[in-house]
């Protein structure tokens, strides 16, 4: 090691810190430049399409998805007036229990594959297949077996499994790049000291895991949220957002789903906010509690 | 024993009994290991033999029949195959379909890893930390649809960016190779699967402990030494299962190379329903299945690399 | 006015449906008795008839489920059904190929009709999933335009024998319907006359070098090659006995030419749905592309001057319909939906959109409404149906009445119906190539 490299290293390191901070800035900027645009281009005029130039500025298009089904006297013929918040809901809904089914049956699996067990490389791909097999032809071969077994369709008992085998191998990669490199010398000082197995995954695994069950949720959320090929051909007559953006498409494209996207991000800033909000909260209610035990009299 | 003869009332028995088969269960259970793994592993695995296992063979099996004008006709022969693999086509955009992937995977580390560390290493705060990593997230939550929409206004003739660079005066006329060309393709697969890096990459950085990093500093590493020989390392865990998921996603890829690539140039997923619009089940299937098989391959040599499951 | 048109408006059938609910009130067949909210009651033949703004029949025990593109499943028509019939009416929109692999993977019995492409329909009638419809259970059908009931009208096909083959069981004695045909119209190309600054007259623009780069085709391994194929069969340029049915050999002249196109890059993008494609024209990133006549009046309606040709060698024809599932619990909902669909509003709803309707009964609703015609002169029917042809040009704005002018105009100009050829497996494969090209 040459004596110059600490020297470049100690002039580059103040930096380090801007430069790592301009970079994530960009990254960040790359995934929310379409917010930018879909944000400016929801305020269409009601005659404009949805690519520039703007003509005029209207808040017709927030109408609308408020609204659907419903004319105005800038509606034409062939415009899709379908209920996305409706389908919004289901979405959301459908994405709740999967990510919730899809991280619970993962997490128990892991715990299997840790220990291992006869035949975990074949059960392993069994899982693996969901995400492997074309989507599409999941959907084929999913629609002619609920056929089979005369299975009414609908977004929600024909989707969720649909959903949930989408979300499943993901969470459980999760999973286990998780417990790989995992420190097992507090689990075995729980068994040592003869707890059982349950409480060791109980009041030990458990809390260690945490960061793993909330990618997990957070991973099979987003994926269920936006699944269309496979559960194409098996949801129904209700249909999830993806599918009714899928639809609408087939008519002519308008700025209100620009509008739904510009609502719902500005919902899901809300939603990442109040969670940090909460975060804080707890984090200072947990250090009060510290320093409550350690000075027994209280300091004010 | 004595109390085993004299026969209790009947309801406080059950009691006892259920109390008593849970306790025997657990014990049972915690005695054999091999025993509780099978019922924790049994759910999941029951969930995707059902809507997995149940579909795939039956797709396999249609990949060996015929298709009728309005179904399938259960009529065996092997010309499904024959026909896919012995066309030029094919061969020709499989090939295609690794070069995308690869080139995306490529991509998607190059970008998300500076990402990942930036947030691991230069974000202080740990709400902070969570603030970025939930901000990364949130994109994705607007359906994958509405988001390829914008991309004419953005990077179309008469899309922002050509207005930009048209007004700066760094082009003369408006770019057409940002949009449906194979380079717009893989721009659109980048700022789709980055989310897919970041997150496990984060993930895998978290368990770092912090005294080894400490550690190099001290003894004098460079911080480009620390990185490749002690962070590279151990974010192996992440780095693979992030490309896991961009390979295999990459693998069933149909509609950005649709929409974005401006159908060019076909993927494999794509040629999948291609046949469905014709109503070929039988040679779709069989295209579904040997995707499936590649992918499979692809997974498994990606995983004799590094294996996940390895604690 | 042409003699059919003529003939048409003087048939009895041809009032207005409030005409009609009068009419037939007096005579009183067993007609419904509906409570409107001016507590007024008007007594209707059928449920399907036009009814008094204000007024909504109560709910009936019955409901209609049906599938469809997001051009015939409206929101704003299903509403009107309810309100007319008092059935519950769902649909679902979504692409023509999931709706009929839906269908055909036992999806079938979620719906009572199904709505769509008479060619993909035949796969839906092959796999008896559908109900035939007796012709006497759809009455506005007695007002019926000759194409979908004589073989010897303006644009029937006698080689494949489109459009009364998809339509009927048997089409001679037509008694049964297959697929009750809903809206129509025919197809060739959509420009951007303000890029371009000429006309386009002739399928052979999309291959010229002269647009390299501007050119948009359809994804489509059907309808693509068939247009190639009509454009190269009626220009000498290849030996194509049929553009709509090609053998192989055939198919392969027209693939490789193709290929050849778009390796020398003629062609910018290969557009998927139709809003993409209105997106692509509206926003310049294409000046041409083989294109249907809603998405051309789509750009118009942003204000851009985008022109429908009449290309030399004809148009390219389709109709969608309304099938009937085999064994619907809502039977007479479904009846009443098809007969709904050609009473005339329906019709008249989907016209400015460029869509025609295959019973005349529209023309009373059209002719009462003066909506499109940027000058006032013209009502709606002599708009879309005559073509408003003896107008002068507005100023800035080189469309004279609706583009490629009357009906009559465009049916006597029709290339080839697009049927389901006998090789569509070739096609496909054949596409491929060309993608991967």
């Amino acid at each position: 090691m040459t004596a110059r490299a600490p020297v470049i290293a100690s002039v580059a390191r103040p930096l380090i810190r801007p430069l790592y901070l301009a970079y994530l800035g960009f990254i960040l900027a790359v995934l929310y430049f379409p917010f930018v645009v879909m944000t400016i281009l929801s305020f269409q005029g009601p005659r404009g399409g949805h690519t520039f130039p703007l003509r005029g500025v209207s808040t017709i298009w927030y109408w609308k998805l408020f609204n659907p089904g419903k004319l105005t006297p800038y509606s034409d013929v062939g415009e899709f007036l379908g209920d996305y918040l409706a389908s919004l809901q289901r979405s959301v809904v459908l994405a709740v229990i999967t990510m919730l089914i899809s991280t619970a049956l993962a997490l128990m699996a892991a715990q299997a594959f840790r220990r291992g067990f006869k035949g975990s490389g074949l059960v392993f791909y069994l899982w693996l297949l969901g995400i492997i097999v074309p989507g599409i032809t999941v959907s084929l071969g999913l629609s002619l077996w609920f056929r089979r077994m005369d299975l009414p369709l609908h977004w929600l008992t024909t989707g969720l499994p649909v959903h949930v085998m989408w979300t499943l191998p993901f969470s459980l990669i999760i999973f286990l790049m998780f417990f790989n490199r995992f420190d097992t010398s507090l689990e075995d000082a729980a068994l040592i000291l003869g707890a059982t197995r349950w409480k060791t995954f109980r009041h030990v695994t458990l809390p260690l895991m945490q960061p793993a069950i909330l990618t997990s949720l957070l991973f099979a959320f987003t994926l269920s949220l936006d699944e269309f090929q496979r559960s194409l051909l098996i949801t129904g007559t209700d249909q999830t957002l993806p599918l009714m953006v899928m639809a609408s498409v087939t008519t002519r494209i308008t700025p209100t789903l620009y509008a739904l996207g510009t609502l719902t991000t500005l919902l899901s800033f809300a939603v990442v906010g109040a969670y940090l909000a909460l975060l804080t909260y707890s984090l200072r209610k947990s250090r009060r509690l510290v320093e409550g035990s350690s000075n027994p009299r209280g300091s004010r | 024993m004595r109390q085993t003869h004299t026969p209790p009332a009947k309801a406080p028995a059950l009691e006892v009994s259920t109390t008593l088969v849970v306790r025997r269960g657990v014990a049972f259970l915690e005695r054999h290991p091999g025993v509780a793994s099978l019922l924790l592993v049994l759910p999941g695995t029951i969930w995707m033999m059902l809507f997995v296992g149940i579909p795939l063979a039956s797709i396999v099996l249609f990949s060996f029949w015929r298709s009728g004008f309005a179904g399938l006709v259960p009529d065996y022969n092997v010309e499904n195959y024959a026909a896919l693999l012995g066309g030029r086509t094919f061969w020709r955009i499989t090939f295609w379909t690794y070069e995308v992937v690869i080139i995306a995977l490529a991509g998607v580390i190059v970008l998300a890893y500076p990402a990942a560390y930036a947030i691991w290493r230069v974000v202080r705060d740990d709400r902070w930390k969570t603030a970025v990593l939930l901000l990364c997230v949130v994109p994705f939550w607007t359906s994958y649809l509405t988001r390829t929409i914008t991309w004419l206004p953005m990077f179309g003739r008469e899309g922002v960016v050509n207005r930009v660079l048209l007004a700066l005066g760094v082009i003369g006329e408006p770019l057409e190779i940002l949009l449906y060309t194979p380079y717009s393709m893989m721009w659109g697969l980048w700022s789709l699967y980055i989310v897919f890096m970041i997150g496990p990459l984060y993930h895998s950085m978290t368990k770092i402990d912090e005294d080894v990093m400490s550690a190099a500093a001290m003894l004098g590493a460079t911080p480009l030494r620390t990185f490749f020989h002690v962070v590279l390392p151990l974010t192996r865990p992440g780095l693979m299962a992030g490309s896991l998921f961009v390979m295999v996603l990459g693998l069933g890829e149909f509609f950005t190379e649709r929409v974005i690539g401006g159908a060019q140039n076909p993927m494999l997923a794509g040629l999948i329903l291609r046949q469905i619009d014709i109503f070929q089940w039988a040679s779709a299937s069989a295209i579904a299945v040997t995707l499936t098989v590649l992918t499979l391959v692809t997974v498994s040599a990606m995983l004799r690399l590094f294996d996940l499951r390895k604690v | 006015m042409s003699d059919e048109e003529t003939q048409v408006s003087r048939r009895e059938f041809v009032h207005t449906g409030l005409q009609l609910g009068a009419a037939l009130g007096v005579s009183g067949l067993g007609g419904l008795t509906i409570v409107g909210e001016a507590g007024a009651q008007t007594k209707r033949q059928y449920p399907w008839e036009s009814l008094p703004a204000g007024e909504t029949v109560p709910p009936t025990k019955l409901q209609l489920r049906t599938i469809g593109l997001g051009v015939s499943v409206q929101d704003r028509f299903l509403r009107e059904f309810e309100r007319r019939t008092g059935h519950k009416a769902t649909g679902k929109v979504t692409g023509l190929t999931p709706m009929i692999t839906e269908w055909l993977a036992g999806g079938y019995r979620n719906y009572d009709t199904n709505e769509t492409n008479a060619n993909r329909n035949a796969a839906l009638w092959s796999a008896k999933l559908l109900q035939p419809i007796p012709v006497d259970k759809v009455v506005p059908w007695k007002s019926a335009r000759d194409l979908f009931t004589n073989p010897k009208a303006l644009g029937h096909d006698e080689v494949s024998g489109w459009p009364l083959v998809e339509i009927w069981v048997n089409p001679k004695t037509q008694q049964e319907f297959k697929l009750v045909p809903q809206f129509f119209n025919c197809d060739s190309i959509g420009y951007r006359y303000d890029l371009l600054k000429e006309d386009v007259t002739s399928w052979g623009s999309l291959v010229d070098p002269k647009y390299k780069g501007k050119v948009g085709i359809l994804n489509d391994s059907l309808l693509t090659p068939g247009w190639c194929a009509g454009y190269m069969k009626k220009n000498n340029l290849a030996q194509i006995k049929r553009s709509d049915n090609m053998t192989r050999k055939e198919l392969d002249t027209v693939i490789d030419f193709l290929i050849k196109r778009k390796r020398e890059g003629q062609f910018r993008a290969i557009w998927e749905d139709y809003g993409q494609c209105v997106n692509m024209l509206a926003s310049g990133e294409i000046w041409l592309a083989d294109s249907w006549n809603p998405v051309v009046e789509d750009v118009k309606k942003q204000g851009v001057v985008c022109k429908y040709a009449f290309p030399k060698e004809g148009f390219t024809a389709w109709f969608h319909g309304v099938a009937v599932a085999k064994d619907t619990p809502n039977l007479q909902a479904a009846i009443d939906y098809v007969n709904f669909c050609l009473e005339g509003w329906w019709g008249a709803q989907v016209a400015p959109q460029g869509y025609y309707s295959p019973t005349t009964t529209c023309e009373t609703y059209l002719k009462a409404s003066k909506r499109t015609d940027p000058q006032g002169r013209f009502n709606d029917y002599e708009w879309w149906y005559l073509g408003g042809e003896n107008e002068e040009p507005k100023k800035g704005w080189p469309i004279r009445g609706r583009d490629t002018g009357s009906f009559r105009k465009r049916w006597s100009n029709v290339m080839h119906w697009m049927v389901w050829p006998d090789d569509a497996d070739y096609y496909a494969k054949r596409w491929n190539d060309f993608l991967s090209a």
